[in-house]
């Protein structure tokens, strides 16, 4: 008869049934015979954390390309600002998505898939994202799994069924989600997960009887709507066990400052506060695992703080004009400072032996490299942090020289080419995800179409 | 065909140089895989992927010959390999000529088509289409009398689309977070129905400004009787006037509740001369959310007032902007110390004189003289609706059965299945035995109710039986969702359960009736927004520089021109040639303005006529189209053409292969050229040529307007020397040649059929909520033959769609 206790507590073959066979699940603590806090389980494990953030519409990969590979590389202009941050960060050349190649359109949704979208368009259906195979691993350490946001745009973060999550793009609602103490105190939110976990057994029950009169081939959307409450349950399942732990005591400082209200304009204070965000959920150990777009692939990147009025796909499109290629840098700049900025936020806090960037590796890059023909080859790519979990850093990775000798961006047409075809059909943007999929714990060996690990940031 | 979830709605770069290859969506295929594909496999491919040789890893001879069915991805990598011309190799000794590669590539891609719509369109034994946001909240309104804000932030998601349209129930996807957004809305909603205090209408006034004893001018004011005349000015457009909520005050003035309220301002407008005139927008800036936005022309001494229904929760922030006022200065704003009565009155000494001599304006000038706001307002349905679901006595589970059936019943669309209701019974007693109170319990089970699939969902078929057609009660979901976007209404409901609506002369009374009612706008706007996709209107933000008149009042403008115009085209029984070509048009003073037409006074969507040299008429030359089609800053020809080809002759050609060397950029001080001139300078490529020859001169015609929509001559393009001239002429891949746009539009009516096909093609997806493919020609071709016995008239289109037996099958 108690809803609060024990007919509410799943049991795991109910949810691989849900599930479907193929998906591992963690071991989540609901699961657990005996009731473990929530708390306990975090401390039993090292935080291995992961950010995604994705710049829309690549870059001016004239100034943008760094010219020479190993460790006495030079930073070209716009990544000045990576400059203090050079012993904890790798930029990568000459990555490349097999399967998107002049499929421009869809980029953003397979950055952290590598899926095959079909060249006439037609139904599109993802494939898992390297954050949610993460999140599997680590998020059952955390409040929450993973944490999906974006400053404009959609989200990058794909489910097991190929199913976007959404992405939330209001700092105050996240901030209240991640941190704000549901009203009415812990027993009326028991009480309300109770009564939500019987709406939930009630539509779950409705829909299976259906289902089982369903031959197995009959039911697609059935399935999604069942797999989605399923893991609603979980959810709910988990935030009554996280109950008890009381959410991170913030400052009122911190508080009113998410939940002011922001003028848009101000692109670099705007910017600085999903980072900040970012940071805290980190920092309070909220999620590990966090995806964020930073901008819209179609409307978006305005930057009136330093006089750029067009959007970033707008600039991309910059059909050689030597003024628009200026502004394009001067956004790629802006960008990579906002970036810089994080990185500093995340060596500022520091943890048991380390800093937080030790405990956080950090992917930095766009499914575009020369936007105006929708050339997607030699992506932009900067993977940062991570020591404690087994990353290295210090040079540049470049597939393309041992291939093509030298860099010639003076001929830009050429250097464009290499920007549209792949150098190396081995460089797949795959083998930097698997390699960061395995640092978090994740027990795969092959990533979409990935060749390998990526050995050259392998510490 | 092709997906366009809505982040991914981009165009094509102008210049890409790739090769197009047409296909029809749903064409026949011409002849089989042995004769129209085999020889030249066997000639050319076979020798090396073989089970021999296996070059690359690669075999074809054992690929299916279910193309578009079977091994769709080899299938499409051949095509690629073909296209992109590296198979078959340079070094064979005989290779195809481009003609006989085209031949295949087109075939393959062809069928690749088929398979996938095919797939698409799949029905399983029980079809489920998950509501579009648009469609849950009018559903929601319409089963309890509750606007549920879902686009506020932490609303529901955006949906999906595919090409354009957003209700297929194979794109709709559901994401956990859905379901959580599901429950949220259905809690926020049953609270506001069944509020925890009760709510009490109110409706209250107040002055724009309220004279206080002890203000400035106060004294002066009372003797003059002047007190209760002072307003409120807003000449700049960064002036806010901010005190528009009555509810304040005291404990009987307080802000009764969530609800929907209407609100009134009395206001007056003056226009200046050569100027536009005030436009007054009302914006509750919490929420994000404009209320209202009209132009308001009023003499002082005749205000008007204007009135419009909004959702609240809370009181409102609102703030009333003149957004057709000057740029923000102290000196130009019409509010100063002293209070304002007329605009030709007193004002401060520091303060720019907004009339002149004749005691004209001299800018936009708005004034409010007062607000009223009244609400919540339920109507006497919705109240009874909303007594109908909930028990009045404790415990009484009798009442708690029965409403809570007759809240399924409602929302289900249908009537219960043996036991069905037990679930929703059993929540109640569940959470009564937990503590909860009476009120609560139930609502526990109407949130299930509202959570549950069968409301989320449109379900067709029977999960015990294959069942193809319809039953009455899907019949009814199916109208209404097409034609209101909501659910059946009484008398629909009546009619299924009366199992009429099979019956054709039943359907037609039905549609005719549906048709007359204010919900079948909602079919205007969606279906036309939808087909046209005009949801990309405005989504490259034209740029600044280029274009500075370009404003939101003009992208609403833009959009709402074919809205009007099809709403135009149905109500007045006007033909499908109308969209191709008229001599008429539905527009409001800015578009007026904006297309060079004498100027309009009322501040509405009206009809106009349009004379030759206004360079207007139909869809294809109107600034939307025209815009959605370009990047915000350059008009783009080859995506015009795509859009030409899909929208109205309903082929669609496959993107470019993905090795194309990139588009060289132009060189900045290159003598200047048209969009046009640089298009024939990459088409050097034969493989690109031959398909771009079809596409691009559907685009080409419009070479006269911009990237908004502006006539010109001349292409305003960088580089040195004059402007180039715009040639929009062109010659259509059957050899008819046309001198610009008016030209080609003459040409699409003199071949009617293959515009005929495609709108009801459109139509069938949005009302069937699938694509259609290859199995519903036949259907599809009689609705068409009717259309044309009809002489086109799209309402008799409508009526021979919904009459047909496609409507009636799954």
């Amino acid at each position: 008869m108690n809803i609060q206790t024990n007919k509410w507590h799943l049991n795991r073959r109910r949810v691989l049934r849900g599930l479907g066979a193929s998906i591992a699940l963690p071991m989540l603590n609901c699961m657990q015979p005996t009731l473990l806090g929530a708390a306990e389980v975090a401390a039993k494990s090292s935080p291995k954390r992961s950010v995604f953030l994705y710049i829309p519409n690549g870059v001016n990969t004239l100034t943008w390309q760094i010219e020479k590979s190993g460790t006495d590389y030079e930073f070209t202009a716009p990544l000045q600002s990576l400059q203090r941050h050079r012993s904890d960060i790798t930029p990568i050349s000459g990555l490349h998505h097999p399967m998107v190649l002049g499929k421009a359109h869809n980029c953003d949704q397979v950055w952290l898939t590598g899926a095959n979208v079909p060249s006439s368009g037609g139904a599109f259906r993802n494939t898992v994202s390297a954050d949610q195979l993460i999140a599997e691993v680590q998020g059952q350490y955390t409040r929450f799994p993973s944490l999906e946001m974006a400053i404009d745009g959609f989200s990058l973060a794909w489910s097991r069924d190929g199913i976007q999550i959404p992405a939330e793009r209001n700092v105050k609602t996240i901030f209240n989600r991640l941190f704000g103490e549901e009203s009415g105190g812990k027993d009326v939110v028991r009480r309300r997960l109770g009564r939500r976990g019987s709406i939930l057994d009630a539509v779950l029950s409705d829909a299976e009887s259906v289902n089982r009169s369903l031959g197995s081939e009959d039911r697609n959307k059935l399935d999604e709507y069942l797999s989605a409450v399923r893991q609603v349950e979980l959810r709910t399942e988990k935030a009554e066990a996280w109950l008890d732990v009381p959410r991170p005591s913030l400052d009122g400082s911190v508080v009113s400052r998410f939940n002011q209200q922001m003028n848009r304009d101000q692109v670099r204070e705007y910017h600085r506060l999903f980072y900040d965000l970012m940071v805290l959920a980190l920092r309070t150990d909220t999620t590990r695992v966090i995806t964020c777009m930073i901008g819209s692939e179609a409307n978006g990147g305005a930057i009136p703080d330093i006089g750029i009025s067009q959007t970033r796909h707008g600039l991309s499109h910059h059909n050689g004009d030597p003024e628009q290629l200026r502004r394009l840098t001067q956004t790629d700049t802006f960008h990579v400072e906002q970036f810089s900025y994080f990185l500093d936020q995340l060596k500022s806090h520091q943890e048991a032996d380390g800093s937080l960037l030790d405990t956080t590796q950090v992917l930095w890059g766009s499914g575009m490299s020369y936007g105006h023909s929708h050339g997607n080859a030699n992506l932009p790519t900067l993977f940062a942090g991570g020591s404690k979990l087994g990353v290295k850093h210090g040079q540049h990775v470049d597939f393309n020289l041992p291939k093509i000798g030298k860099y010639n961006v003076a001929q830009a047409n050429e250097h464009y080419k290499i920007c549209g075809r792949p150098v190396d059909d081995n460089a797949r943007l795959s083998n930097l995800l698997l390699t960061m999929v395995q640092r978090c714990g994740v027990e795969i060996e092959q990533f979409q179409d990935s060749r390998g690990v990526l050995s050259e940031v392998v510490a | 065909m092709r997906i366009n979830l809505t982040k991914a709605v981009r165009p094509l770069p102008a210049l890409i140089m790739a090769c197009w290859v047409f296909v029809s969506g749903i064409a026949f295929a011409d002849s089989s895989f042995e004769k129209a594909l085999l020889p030249y496999l066997q000639t050319h491919c076979i020798r090396c992927h073989c089970e021999d040789l296996q070059e690359g890893d690669f075999r074809i001879d054992n690929l299916s010959r279910e193309v578009g069915l079977k091994d769709t991805s080899h299938w499409a990598e051949i095509i690629e390999r073909i296209n992109a011309g590296e198979m078959p190799p340079e070094d064979v000794p005989k290779r195809p000529t481009a003609d006989e590669s085209a031949k295949i590539i087109e075939w393959l891609a062809a069928r690749i088509e088929e398979g996938e719509a095919a797939r698409m369109a799949r029905r399983d034994r029980v079809s489920y289409h998950r509501l579009t946001r648009e469609e849950y909240v009018n559903s929601v309104r319409d089963l309890i009398g509750v606007e549920y804000d879902a686009a506020d932030p932490g609303g529901l998601l955006e949906d999906p689309q595919w090409n354009g349209f957003e209700r297929l129930g194979s794109v709709l996807t559901l994401s956990p977070t859905h379901i959580e957004k599901y429950i949220t809305a259905a809690e926020t909603v049953l609270a506001e129905a069944y509020p925890d205090k009760k709510v009490e209408y109110r409706d209250l006034s107040t002055r724009a400004v309220n004279m206080r004893p002890g203000q400035p001018h106060y004294d002066r004011l009372e003797k003059a009787g002047l007190l209760d005349k002072v307003r409120y000015p807003l000449t700049t457009a960064g002036e806010l006037f901010r005190a528009s909520n009555p509810f304040r005050g005291s404990p009987d003035r307080a802000f009764p509740g969530a609800g929907i309220y209407e609100i009134s301002y009395t206001v007056c407008g003056l226009k200046p001369e050569d100027q536009r005139p005030p436009r007054m927008q009302v914006y509750e800036h919490k929420l994000d959310r404009v209320l209202f936005e009209q132009d308001i022309i009023a003499p002082e001494d005749k205000p008007i007032t204007v009135t419009f229904r909004t959702h609240l929760v809370r009181p409102p922030e609102i703030h009333v902007i003149n957004i057709a006022g000057g740029p923000r200065h102290p000196r130009n704003n019409g509010d100063s110390r002293i209070p304002f009565i007329t605009a030709a009155g007193p004002h401060a000494p520091w303060q720019m004189k907004i009339t002149d001599e004749q005691g004209l304006p001299r800018v936009p000038i708005l004034i409010i003289d007062s607000i009223s706001m009244r609400g919540p307002i339920v109507t006497e349905q919705e109240q009874r609706r909303r007594d109908e679901y909930m028990a009045t006595d404790e415990g009484n589970m009798d009442q708690v059965r029965s409403g809570l059936e007759a809240m399924a019943k409602r929302a289900f669309r249908r009537p219960l299945r043996d036991r069905e209701l037990e679930t929703y019974v059993k929540i109640v007693e569940a959470e009564v035995a937990a503590g909860e109170n009476f009120v609560d319990a139930i609502k526990s089970a109407m949130t299930a109710i509202l959570c549950s699939k069968s409301f989320l969902f449109l379900a067709e078929g029977d999960p015990h039986t294959e069942r193809q057609t319809l039953n009455d009660w899907e019949i009814a979901s199916r109208l209404s969702y097409f034609l209101w976007s909501t659910m059946p209404d009484d008398e629909l409901l009546t009619a299924a359960e009366q199992g009429r609506l099979r019956d054709k002369a039943e359907l037609r009374r039905q549609l005719t009736r549906m048709l007359a009612d204010a919900r079948a706008e909602r079919f205007i706007q969606s279906f036309a927004t939808q087909w046209l996709h005009l949801r990309k209107v405005g989504m490259f933000a034209p740029d600044k520089k280029i274009y500075p008149d370009y404003d939101s009042h003009l992208e609403q403008s833009m959009i709402g021109e074919p809205l009007a115009f099809f709403g135009e085209v149905l109500k007045q029984g006007l033909t499908l040639r109308e969209f191709i070509d008229s001599d008429w048009s539905m527009v409001n003073p800015r578009l007026a303005e904006f297309y060079g037409l004498p100027e309009l006074q009322v501040d509405q969507f009206q009809r106009v006529s349009l004379k030759p040299e206004h360079q207007r008429g139909g869809l294809l030359t109107q600034a939307a189209i025209l815009s959605l089609t370009s990047d915000g800053t350059r008009h783009r020809p080859v995506h015009r053409g795509v859009w030409v080809s899909e929208s109205i002759l309903g082929r669609t050609p496959p993107p470019p292969p993905a090795n194309v060397d990139p588009i060289e950029p132009n060189p900045i001080d290159a003598p200047k050229a048209t969009i046009r001139m640089k298009l024939q300078a990459h088409i050097h490529d034969p493989r690109c040529a031959s398909c771009h020859r079809k596409i691009d001169p559907l685009g080409i015609a419009f070479d006269h307007y911009n990237a908004i929509g502006q006539w010109r001559t001349h292409e305003q393009v960088e580089g040195t020397g004059d402007d180039p001239e715009v040639d929009a002429s062109g010659v259509l891949s059957d050899g008819r040649r046309f001198a610009d746009a008016t030209e080609f539009k003459q040409l699409l009516l003199a071949d009617l059929d293959a515009f005929n096909e495609t709108f009801i093609e459109k139509l069938a997806i949005y009302g069937l909520r699938r694509t259609v493919t290859f199995e519903d020609q036949d259907e599809l071709h009689q609705i068409a033959k009717i259309s044309k016995e009809k002489d086109y008239v799209v309402r008799d289109i409508i009526e021979a769609f919904v009459l047909s037996n496609l409507f009636q099958q799954r």
